[in-house]
């Protein structure tokens, strides 16, 4: 019964806030020292190698905060990684539904979400995937420079810049969602301070409320 | 005396803004014959680019139209995000 009583619930692990703050100023970094690459009036500041070495010191901190949190926890990443690629009929009727509830805030027709909504969900998949080829591509392009052929070289800067484009757009969303939409009143308070109120989490995530009060009230027994 | 005579760089590319008068063809002084410009050239400058621009222009007009009409819904519909206690 203790879940049910107390008003608030973790959501997020303090390790996963700390990879999620690492990954996310990595990212930041990343996208702005590639950003001015992206834009040619701001190519100059490119010039002198500074950008680029801190492009590759980002880079290097993007990869090894994910190999760390996964020689650390495990269990924890494992399942984490998992829930970006189980996807079932309900993900079709939240995408049916969202747009009424992120715009007009009608609930009606959304179903009951688990611990990620499908919208995060998605978001986390794109996480995965792009993190994968941003990493792929990097690397040949900074270990295989002179050894691949100049047609490789610069296909990997393509889907390199393609990445760019898809996960930067999605990043502003992602902001937008968990810090300025209206409804999203402690997705917030969640990456911040890792707890939810059980009246937020019933809400938005009642699959994952109704779990762990199943789970709290079988431990009070 | 130079049968194969040639002039490069007028036409390749659209013009290299340096012309060569060659003695003979261009093969011969291991020039490329025919050159192009390579494919991610072409992909980054008129597909990536105004790619780039457009899904990062729409995503933030997008999100700021949204802004706009859901504080509006929720404020008349008196804070759905805290209802529904049952």
């Amino acid at each position: 019964m203790t879940t049910k009583n107390e008003s608030v619930i973790e959501k997020y692990s303090k390790a996963g806030r700390i990879l999620h703050n690492i990954h996310t100023v990595a990212f930041v970094i990343l996208f702005l020292t590639g950003l001015i690459l992206f834009i040619p009036q701001l190519a100059f500041l490119a010039q002198h190698d500074w950008t680029r070495m801190i492009h590759r010191v980002a880079a290097a901190i993007f990869i090894l905060a994910p190999l760390t949190y996964f020689i650390v926890k495990p269990k924890a990443a494992l399942h984490a990684v998992k829930q970006a690629f189980v996807w079932g009929k309900d993900d079709l009727g939240w995408l049916k539904a969202a747009p009424r509830y992120y715009f007009l805030s009608d609930e009606e027709g959304m179903p009951p979400q688990g611990e990620m909504n499908t919208g995060q969900k998605l978001w986390w998949f794109i996480v995965v995937v792009f993190s994968a080829v941003f990493i792929a591509t990097g690397l040949v392009m900074l270990l295989l420079k002179n050894i691949a052929p100049p047609e490789v070289f610069q296909w990997m800067v393509f889907v390199h810049d393609v990445s760019f484009i898809v996960t930067g757009a999605m990043l502003f969303v992602h902001i937008y969602l968990g810090v300025i939409h209206p409804l999203m009143t402690e997705a917030w308070k969640a990456i911040s301070t890792g707890v939810v109120s059980a009246e937020y989490a019933k809400s938005h995530h009642r699959l994952w409320y109704d779990e762990k009060v199943k789970k709290a009230d079988e431990k009070g027994k | 005396m130079y049968p194969n005579a040639s002039l490069y760089g007028e036409k390749e590319l659209g013009g290299l803004h340096v012309m060569y008068v060659l003695n003979d063809t261009p093969d011969k002084y291991r020039l490329p014959v025919d050159p192009k410009f390579p494919a991610t050239a072409i992909a980054w400058k008129d597909v990536i680019q105004p790619l780039g621009w457009a899904v990062g222009g729409l995503t933030i007009l997008g999100l700021a139209l949204n802004y706009i009409i859901a504080r509006e819904a929720k404020m008349t519909k008196s804070l759905p995000g805290k209802k529904e206690n049952k």
